[in-house]
């Protein structure tokens, strides 16, 4: 018999076969490489114009936040990473005159989501994801609700855009908006009472034998018959 | 997060009985994730922008997320799960591949993640997974690579909600595997020629019934017509009838030395006498002989020889309980009872030989009217210290303590085979079988 040695590799890689492998690392490979440029452009498009000296500075620490993110997967580094992007963002946008920055704010604003959800991807710990996805959505139902988010965006900074809008009038706006939208999204649903979850049940199928073996049962006495 | 334990069931008479497939219903306990705390900070820190600065054109960041965090509220995700799961079988042999498969039940769930906790020493690949509608199933294959008894799992799951903002943790148990050590290689049964046993398969040296030709004698008076050999009685112009050979039983006991266990896992001492046992005691009861097992090291136990079916099983179970054995109290051969070494059996040692336990059980046997076969399975040398001239020389020192052990077994007439889990012990045995003959009894 041929039994592998299975002293020196870690349960759950050695066995695989190298195209799962080899397909596994692509893909994360290409999240990676996906988040990475995401991260970088966000903060690339803060430098267009006439960058000043802040922004500059926030843009090379937004920077390297996100690949120490993207590398290490921390939960924490990649808050500091969104953070920073976000603030950078910002502080481009108040720089600069509001019309001259209408399109890359909107274009900002879709790389802060995706720049989300490429590092939600990549987080690892605990309460990152787990090793194999095994029902992931459809694209049908994903597609449309980012589209809405960034039309709604851009419909904004059309507006903002505007020669005469008020801009303090958006800033309220903005405000209860906001004050709104946390209302709605952190109602949470009532949990039942634990008496509701009926006990977990198991089917007997009887002890089972080798593979392709006629079932056998195993005796009762299965000690050894006798011992010092 | 909400653990869920799948009961085994117990049956009438108390045995906890295996349970190979199992479904639940488990709460969820939905938490926030990363993405919808990030989407909150980039919505927050837009709106204080813009407040700070006066300027609403700030605001316009905050949008994308706060739709996002609109859209997908968290009354939406579901209350409970039901998952149901199948394991292939709870009883296996190394190397065999069990399917794991996993159905989860749940509507608004946006993506599944799952993760089986693969044993200590085993393989899990994920095969196959698919949904239709609320209903995603999955398939792993588990591969056990060494003998013992595990968990199997646990399986992970864990439950994406409202587009990838809340999470949910569920962990579902499955039940105890136990992993049979596979057998080591032994072709064919072979017996020594002077068998005492009746009723078996082997031709002996003895003459009788059975259908093996063994030579011819002149006629006697009682002799069967029908067992006249004509061609014979026509050259010698006298009657002569043809002999068969008796067909013998054989009795097999296995010793196992399990006193120390040394060499990586998978391939350890403790290992290749495991494998070695399961292959003899397999091989020789598929031959309708009688096998026993006796194992030294821990406690001393003994299983005496039978040909039965479920010996097989019972000696399975023995040498699987030689791993938790870990007393050292230990004891001699010489405290087996008769009844397990019944007399004329073939004794088959397999040791590692790494302290003088060995040379006294063969000593002990020797005086008992055995002819032992010492099985010799340590494949290692220890770990020294390449550049340590006084670890070199104890390695040294190490090595000729080894072979001068061999030399007393030697000595005593006992013949030492080296296995290293590989190769194929039936020309070995049967070399030694008719090389050896039982002295007296001391």
């Amino acid at each position: 018999m041929t039994t592998p040695s299975v002293d020196q590799l870690p349960a759950g890689e050695p066995h695989e076969p190298s195209a799962r492998v080899a397909n596994r690392l692509r893909t994360r490979a290409a999240r990676i490489a996906a988040t990475l440029l995401v991260g970088l452009a966000a903060c690339a498009l803060a430098l267009t114009g006439d960058p000043k000296q802040p922004v500059l500075l926030l843009a090379g620490f937004a920077a390297a936040a996100v690949v120490f993110a993207v590398a290490t997967g921390w939960r924490m580094s990649g808050s500091v990473a969104v953070l920073l992007v976000t603030v950078t963002t910002l502080g481009a946008a108040s720089i600069v005159p509001r019309r001259d920055r209408s399109v890359e704010t909107v274009v900002a604003c879709g790389l802060l989501l995706l720049l989300c959800v490429g590092l939600d991807s990549l987080e690892r710990g605990d309460r990152g994801p787990l090793r194999d996805s095994i029902g992931g959505p459809a694209w049908g139902q994903v597609l449309p609700v980012y589209a809405a988010a960034l039309g709604a965006t851009a419909a904004v900074a059309a507006v903002a855009a505007l020669p005469g809008s008020p801009s303090f009038t958006l800033v309220l706006v903005g405000l209860a908006a906001a004050v709104g939208a946390m209302l709605v999204a952190t109602r949470g649903h009532r949990r039942p009472a634990p008496s509701d979850s009926p006990a977990p049940r198991s089917n007997r199928n009887g002890p089972g034998a080798r593979k392709g073996d006629d079932e056998k049962s195993l005796p009762d006495d299965m000690s050894p018959d006798g011992s010092t | 997060m909400s653990q869920v334990t799948v009961q085994q069931p117990v049956s009438a008479q108390g045995q906890v009985a295996a349970a190979t497939t199992g479904s639940t219903t488990a709460a969820l306990d939905f938490s926030p994730t990363s993405r919808l705390r990030r989407l909150a900070l980039v919505a927050t820190l837009a709106v204080v922008a813009a407040v700070l600065t006066a300027r609403g054109e700030l605001a316009v960041v905050a949008v994308a997320p706060l739709v996002l965090l609109v859209l997908y509220p968290r009354r939406d995700l579901p209350l409970s799960v039901d998952i149901s799961f199948r394991l292939e079988t709870t009883r296996c042999i190394e190397d065999d591949e069990l399917a794991v498969e996993v159905q989860v039940r749940a509507a608004g769930i946006h993506r599944v993640e799952a993760e089986l906790v693969a044993p200590e020493h085993a393989v899990v690949r994920l095969e196959e997974h698919s949904r239709d509608g609320d209903v995603v199933r999955a398939g792993w294959v588990l591969v056990p690579g060494r003998w013992g008894r595990y968990r199997a799992g646990p399986l992970r799951l864990r439950l994406v909600g409202a587009m990838g903002t809340y999470a949910a943790r569920v962990d579902v148990e499955l039940p105890e595997l136990v992993v049979y050590p596979g057998a080591g290689a032994v072709a064919r049964a072979v017996a020594p020629a002077q068998l005492q046993a009746p009723l078996g398969e082997h031709a002996s040296r003895a003459t009788g019934t059975g259908v093996e030709f063994a030579g011819v004698r002149p006629y006697a008076q009682g002799d069967r017509e029908r067992d006249v050999d004509w061609r014979t009685t026509a050259r010698h112009q006298q009657l002569y009838v043809r002999q068969y050979a008796a067909e013998r039983a054989f009795d097999l006991v296995v010793v196992l030395d399990t006193g120390v266990d040394a060499g990586p896992p998978g391939r350890s001492t403790l290992d290749l006498s495991v494998r070695a046992a399961m292959g003899l005691a397999q091989t020789y009861l598929r031959a309708h002989d009688r096998v026993g097992l006796v194992t030294l090291g821990g406690s001393l136990r003994w299983i005496g020889p039978a040909s039965a079916g479920r010996q097989l099983y019972r000696i399975c179970e023995a040498v699987m309980a030689a791993r938790d054995d870990i007393s050292v109290v230990g004891g001699r051969i010489e405290r087996v009872p008769t009844s397990v070494l019944p007399s004329g059996a073939f004794v088959a040692v397999v040791t590692p030989l790494l302290d003088d336990r060995a040379l006294e059980m063969v000593t002990d046997l020797r005086a008992r009217g055995f002819a032992p076969l010492v099985i010799d399975v340590l494949t290692t040398d220890p770990d020294v210290p390449a550049k340590s001239a006084a670890a070199q020389l104890a390695l040294r020192v190490w090595h000729m303590d080894r072979e001068a052990l061999k030399v007393q077994l030697a000595g005593l007439g006992v013949p030492v085979l080296h296995w290293d889990g590989e190769g194929d012990l039936t020309g070995v045995l049967l070399h030694s079988m008719r090389a050896l003959r039982p002295r007296a009894r001391a």
